[in-house]
């Protein structure tokens, strides 16, 4: 018990992506513009990572050596392309928001990387924690990157409140494609110091 | 002629596959460490990307849009790319060994690099013909190994400049994006 | 072998199940996504039109318009690859406008116009942008009413390209490929209203 515990909240700190494992970086620099967006995309990759780990993991007897990548990716693949009909469908103004970035969660290096490193080797249940507590990980830096740039770069914060403006004058420059860059680069440093004080 | 020219500064400098479009991070900040690697890298991304571009625009023009399954694209796409990458391994190795050993170990890399994917689906989300494919996929290729060997350039230096002990990795090499990014904005009041 | 053949087998029994799963699924969403296409993008810029001509919709009309123009919108088969779909806005009780959309190539891709005319005159009384992928902060002004206005007032002899390019359209400065695309799709769908006309005003009427 404590194993499948532990191997969900390393996710949540421990190896918390895109922090310290800095993988999938694409979608992170991308689509944080909102706090909207960067939950949106942490969820659909989310539901992608752990139907990808634990059907990876249901099968991994099955799945001959050789070929696993390609079956990987067909796996990984099939989720995707659920989500873009799912939010095309029903969630319409994210679909058009993340755009490209949804297909891209195929080429997702945390995903992949998942299956390669863990569901191949643990058991459904495992697998399952792994996934979800690295989903909710990479979904907890992509909200938060999402509030710093929508409050400090648009100055207000859509989700949570509406149309209430914090900042008069925000700062333009971290909405823009530069300022994810440097947003996220600073984050960074800000995660290295604060492990360092906390571990 | 000149809407072909427009595609190419478009796709190079003012939306940048890279810097602007965060296509392709990863490697971005994976294999920009020195010189030669990188050189390598954007060589063996502009040879796939060129391919996989014409290669899946075949595909969704006479295969997926003609039997109504667009809707798989990102899977057929996927596919498409993973298989030329091996069979560019492959062939490279038996037929031109010289360039296997310098391209060799980048390829793997590439079917996860999302600039590849990216490329191929925006070339079918914008409708183009396969001339505008080919040059577009090109340019964005070309855009990409400009701005990862600039890259490189100013990443070679870190080795000899004191940074922040927080900053250091990943951190610095961000923030040093960031402005290149700043750099290339400039570009977007050209046309 | 043996090996070869479990590897052949088990690959495209994976994809066999995901094409059949994923086949599914779009028949399950495929209506509704359509539909959000046609309320997301396309009917804003519809009832752009029509405030133009019938006059400024408060906020608690719109919804009930933007539902019956959803409602009267046509398709007629008019020699393209598919049916033209067009938006019938009627002006007492009686169809007055129709729009349709063209696109023109923009300067991230195709950015698409639904453009508005007079079934009777033929006359252009406005536009609305519906698709685009222009640069933020410079081709996405387009979509500003300082720009789109000048559209609704065009006189009947006016040629619409930018002013660079020698018509009666001023650009924006900085965004000329953007606003250039906005006056080509504008003008295509006015050339093709105008061969059209006689049949659209009868799929109208029916």
């Amino acid at each position: 018990m404590s194993t499948i515990v532990s191997e969900f909240t390393k996710g949540l700190w421990k190896e918390i992506p895109p922090f310290r494992l800095v993988l999938g970086l694409c979608p992170v620099l991308a689509v944080t513009t909102t706090m909207e967006n960067g939950l949106g995309m942490g969820l659909s990759a989310t539901f992608v990572l752990v139907c990808s780990n634990v059907l990876i993991s249901a099968l991994r007897k099955v799945i001959p050596d050789e070929v696993r990548v390609a079956c990987y990716i067909v796996v990984i693949a099939t989720f995707v392309v659920c989500v873009e009909m799912i939010t095309k469908a029903y969630f319409f103004q994210l679909s058009e928001s993340l755009g490209l970035f949804i297909p891209l969660i195929v080429v997702n290096c945390i995903i992949l990387g998942r299956a390669e490193a863990f569901a191949r080797k643990n058991g459904v249940v495992k697998s399952l924690a792994d996934g979800l507590g690295m989903g909710l990980g990479f979904t907890l830096s992509l909200t938060v990157i999402g509030i710093v740039r929508e409050v400090f770069g648009a100055g207000k914060l859509d989700l949570l409140f509406g149309d209430t403006v914090f900042i008069a004058e925000p700062f333009d420059f971290l909405q823009q494609a530069p300022g994810a860059f440097v947003v996220l680069g600073l984050m960074l440093a800000g995660m290295n110091i604060l492990g360092r004080i906390i571990d | 002629m000149d809407h072909y020219f427009e595609l190419i500064i478009a796709a190079i400098f003012i939306n940048n596959i890279l810097l602007a479009k965060f296509l392709g991070c990863c490697p971005f900040l994976g294999v920009s460490k020195k010189m030669d690697t990188a050189v390598g890298m954007s060589a063996a991304v502009v040879f796939v990307l060129t391919l996989a571009g014409v290669i899946t625009w075949v595909v969704s023009r006479y295969v997926l849009v003609p039997y109504n399954i667009s809707y798989i694209r990102t899977l057929a796409f996927i596919l498409v790319i993973a298989t030329l990458v091996q069979f560019v391994e492959l062939f490279l190795r038996k037929s031109i060994p010289v360039l296997y050993k310098s391209l060799g170990i980048f390829l793997p890399l590439i079917t996860t690099n999302c600039a590849v994917l990216g490329t191929a689906i925006i070339n079918i989300q914008e409708d183009y013909s396969l001339l505008e494919t080919i040059v577009f996929s090109v340019a964005s290729a070309v855009g990409f190994g400009l701005a990862l060997v600039l890259f490189a350039g100013i990443r070679e230096r870190f080795e000899i400049t004191r940074i922040p002990k927080a900053l250091e990795g990943t951190g610095i090499g961000l923030v040093t994006a960031g402005l290149m990014a700043l750099s290339f904005f400039a570009f977007k009041g050209m046309v | 072998m043996a090996s070869y053949l479990r590897m052949i087998i088990v690959l495209s029994l994976i994809t066999l199940i995901s094409g059949f799963a994923l086949g599914a699924l779009n028949e399950m969403t495929y209506e509704q996504a359509e539909s959000n296409v046609l309320r997301f993008k396309k009917l804003p810029a519809v009832s752009t039109i029509f405030e133009t001509v019938v006059g400024p919709l408060a906020p608690d009309q719109r919804a009930a318009v933007e539902q019956s123009l959803l409602a009267e919108r046509i398709t007629v088969d008019l020699g393209e690859k598919e049916p033209t779909l067009l938006f019938v806005i009627k002006k007492d009780g009686k169809p007055h406008t129709v729009t349709l959309e063209k696109f023109g190539q923009g300067f991230g891709g195709d950015l698409g116009v639904m453009s508005g005319y007079q079934l009777e005159t033929g006359k252009l009384v406005g536009i609305g942008i519906t698709t685009m992928s222009e640069t933020p902060g410079v081709g996405t002004r387009v979509t500003e009413s300082i720009f789109t206005e000048q559209f609704n007032s065009l006189s009947d002899d006016a040629v619409i390209k930018v002013k660079k390019d020698g018509g009666d359209i001023d650009a924006l400065a900085g965004a000329t490929i953007s606003c250039r695309a906005v006056a080509t799709a504008v003008e295509q769908a006015k050339v093709f209203f105008r061969t059209h006309q006689d049949k659209i005003k009868q799929a109208t009427s029916k």
